[in-house]
């Protein structure tokens, strides 16, 4: 009797084993259609950074356009490179992407060469918006442009008081390089106060305010909160168009520093291996997302500008920033 | 408007059914985030983002800022009844909440925390109500060296932490300073106490650490003494009598104070001011020698602090748009997915959203003292637990928060190693509160000196340079001379009855 309840129970099991198994290679062997199950999109910083914001409007247009729920997680640590190392080593299936910045890829790569990945260890999937950045000023300085705050640093650089904000950061790039275009050396940006705000930028702007720096940068969300204060001029938007939100701030092409321009960028990307069909569907989600109705009502809340490159020249865009941010940052003796 | 017609219009706007349940909905997960360790207003915003899609501006945001000042209330209660702090707010509340709890007197500890926010909250609401565009310039009060000298004054209250021994509480205090540094320098971003890991380069996350520190200390002190259960005393009365609210007045309205107006400073958490609380609190006390041993007032100072500083936190948020904490920032983003700009813009088109929100924060305030007073009856039974079932929960409840901070494992292995080096520091009599005292304010606070420093060119004189800074340096050392001569006076009565 226990006999052949043990081979009727191993039958079963057997029987059940070869189903699941029958069903698991169809459903790899036909391509199942993308995206079939929730999506883990990854943001490396804390809820209400840009990197969560984007992502968070990224997640929503996508959720609405696949009626696939695309989830942000923070998974935060490490300056950004806990969660990038997550999605790198993860499954290449398209269910966990990483919505990343330049901290996490080219300006990352160019300050630390002992890393345990490489810059092209990925597949760049397609970048999907930027946030432009804005130069401030105290009002107390009295400078009205940027040929004014620029004069003062090449003149009286050790009065010069500046928010470089975080390491290897947006703002401090920023401002490196418009300093350079504006034609001042490194020596004498060494001279300056370059005051280091390491949390994060927004002590940087609250110092400009109350005048503690002279100049400083910020994303357009600040620019309203900081003409609020009256306490801060905004000088210029570096960018090559004017925005919407702020279309009388002048860009720093018509103020001839068009070199200097270094807009920050958001994007997605995975673990290498990412198949074709995946990358296909994202690039043709994005692609008319500026134009769509839906996507510009979920970027506007945030303020994104919609910015699509497809892989390959999101890739070579990348590269290139981080080609051209490597002497700013031996220069500057960040480069470990 | 005038401004009896502004808060007539206010009330208006937030006593709909909908606004009304929105609040309701908002304060209880914010209860819940409250009381779930790891888990903060931060994050708890963060998730419920998605909700701004789904309901209209003035709903959508009264429920997101009831999480916010609702985890206030949530917070002590796991710090209470298990000496696990839910965020840096709560950790002060450990200090005497939890030895109440020994002693029987959890449901007074719960009771008086929660009396405490709502009386603090609410009156910080008044500040707001009446005086936020005066109130939103002290936003830039203070710069840089200002801010250093405050964090200085903060640093004061180490000594009346320390205990009997001045010695250990240094020791502890200069241990928490060196956990501050591991991670990038601030100024150089040189890699220091990394040892070649990436997650210390980008440092330690001192919530992971607190929460190791009481809840896990606290487990591995209690299994060596073979503890059955928490309370070792029969509990007397579970609500604080009349007599006692009434004691209790001062304390509140002083907490209120010392949390508020530093609340709206940006950069100032509410944790600071719950120590800053705490500490003023001991110092005009009769009897501070038995703050740490179970008084009401240890519980009610915090708490009615850090309820106090969310209330000041909307000022330059709804001001400026400025988010003088985190879990601002994230609500300010919640803002935007409004298509909304805090700001005095705001005030003139959307006076709906300013105005409704101010008001649905009193209802809110209210709705939580009605929620939690009830339900210190349910938590008080959580002590029955025999402690073989409880500590392994509580154990597992801390990693669990540890965890859902920052998605990071690393964080739980930061919770185990502190909850050994609590279990360590427990032994041998030092006191934990100044390390976490110093894990607070030792970043900003090496930060704040060296950016000064940058800013003034090395001058030093920077930190006399405002009627302010003058200010700040008496008040510290008269905290310093106030502090040593309390202790000695408490060490030699200690001697004398010896």
């Amino acid at each position: 009797m226990n006999i052949s309840m043990k081979m009727k129970r191993s039958l079963i099991m057997c029987g059940v084993l070869s189903l699941v198994s029958l069903g698991s290679a169809y459903g790899a062997a036909h391509s199942v259609k993308y995206p079939n199950k929730p999506i883990t999109l990854i943001a490396s910083f804390a809820p209400g950074s840009a990197v969560d914001m984007s992502a968070r409007v990224v997640a929503a247009y996508a959720t609405k356009k696949w009626g696939v729920t695309v989830n942000v997680q923070n998974v935060i640590g490490a300056s950004g490179v806990t969660g990038t190392l997550q999605v790198l080593n993860a499954k290449p299936d398209g269910y966990t992407l990483l919505l990343e910045t330049a901290t996490q890829s080219s300006f990352l790569f160019a300050t630390q060469t002992n890393l345990p990945m490489k810059i092209d260890g990925r597949d760049y999937v397609a970048m999907v918006t930027t946030d432009p950045m804005y130069f401030f000023a105290n009002t107390g300085t009295g400078w009205k442009t940027l040929k004014d705050a620029i004069n003062f640093l090449q003149t009286k650089p050790e009065q010069f008081a500046w928010g470089a904000g975080a390491y290897s950061s947006y703002p401090m790039l920023s401002q490196v390089r418009l300093f350079n275009v504006g034609g001042v050396t490194m020596e004498t940006i060494k001279k300056s106060k370059m005051v280091v705000f390491q949390k994060g930028n927004a002590p940087s702007i609250q110092a400009c305010i109350t005048g503690d720096v002279q100049f400083a940068m910020g994303w357009t969300y600040d620019v309203s909160s900081v003409l609020a204060t009256g306490k801060v001029a905004v000088l210029a938007v570096n960018a090559p168009e004017r925005t919407k939100d702020f279309p009388n701030i002048p860009t720093t092409k018509e103020l001839g520093y068009a070199d200097a321009i270094l807009v920050p960028w958001y994007g997605i990307s995975g673990p290498k291996g990412l198949p074709n069909n995946v990358v296909k569907a994202w690039n043709n989600l994005l692609k008319d997302a500026a134009s769509d109705p839906v996507g510009q009502a979920e970027a506007a809340k945030a303020k994104k500008i919609w910015t699509y490159l497809p892989d390959a020249e999101f890739k070579a865009h990348v590269m290139n920033e981080y080609e051209k941010t490597i002497p700013i940052a031996t220069a500057l003796g960040l480069r470990k | 408007m005038d401004l009896l017609s502004t808060i007539a219009f206010a009330f208006h706007v937030a006593i709909t059914p909908e606004n009304l349940l929105w609040c309701a909905v908002g304060v209880f997960l914010g209860s819940l985030v409250g009381v779930l360790p790891g888990v903060g207003p931060t994050s708890g915003i963060a998730m419920l983002l998605p909700i701004t899609t789904l309901l209209p501006a003035t709903s959508g945001i009264i429920m997101l800022a009831g999480i916010y000042y609702g985890s206030q209330y949530g917070g002590s209660t796991t710090s209470i009844l298990v000496n696990i702090p839910g965020e840096f707010s709560s950790v002060t509340t450990c200090f005497d909440g939890y030895p109440l709890a020994k002693a029987g007197n959890a449901g007074q500890a719960l009771a008086v925390a929660a009396i405490a926010s709502f009386f603090a909250g609410t009156l910080g609401l008044v500040g707001l109500t009446f005086f936020v565009k005066p109130l939103a310039k002290l936003a830039f009060a203070l710069g840089l060296p200002e801010y250093f000298l405050f964090y200085m004054l903060a640093l004061t209250i180490v000594i009346s932490l320390s205990g009997k021994s001045l010695v250990k509480g240094l020791v502890a205090a200069c241990l928490g300073l060196l956990t501050t540094m591991v991670g990038l320098d601030n100024i150089s971003g040189t890699a220091r106490f990394s040892f070649g890991s990436m997650q210390l380069m980008g440092g330690l996350d001192f919530v992971a650490a607190s929460i190791g520190l009481f809840a896990i200390g606290e487990v591995l002190i209690n299994a060596e003494q073979g503890l059955n259960s928490v309370v070792v005393a029969k509990v007397r009365r579970i609500y604080p009598s009349l007599a006692e609210n009434i004691r209790l007045i001062p304390t509140y309205l002083r907490s209120t104070l010392v949390g508020f107006f530093p609340g709206i400073l940006p950069g100032i958490a509410p944790s600071v001011t719950s120590f800053m609380a705490y500490d003023l609190e001991k110092r005009v006390s009769k009897h501070p020698e038995l703050f740490g041993k179970g008084v009401l007032e240890g519980v009610a100072a915090p708490e009615g602090a850090n309820n106090a500083c969310t209330s000041g936190g909307f000022i330059p948020l709804l001001a400026f748009g400025i988010p003088p904490s985190p879990a601002l920032a994230v609500l300010l983003g919640a803002f935007m997915m409004y298509g909304l700009q805090p700001g005095p813009l705001m005030f003139q088109q959307r006076p709906d959203v300013v105005w409704g929100l101010i008001a649905s924060m009193y209802l809110g305030n209210v709705m939580l003292l009605v929620l939690n007073l009830p339900l210190v009856r349910l938590w008080i039974k959580l002590l029955n637990i025999p402690y073989l079932i409880l500590a392994p929960l509580i154990v597992v409840l801390s990693l669990i928060g540890a965890f859902s901070l920052r998605n990071n494992f690393f964080d739980l292995w930061t919770t185990l190693i502190f909850g050994l080096l609590g279990y360590i520091f427990k032994k041998l009599a030092i006191p934990i509160a100044p390390l976490v005292l110093c894990m607070i304010l030792g970043d900003n606070l090496e930060a704040l000196f060296r950016q000064s420093m940058v800013m003034s060119g090395g001058n030093m004189a920077v930190f006399i340079r405002s009627p302010l800074c003058i200010v700040l340096i008496v008040a510290i050392i008269v905290s310093l001379g106030l502090s040593i001569f309390q202790h000695n006076k408490s060490s030699k009565l200690t001697a004398d009855r010896d």
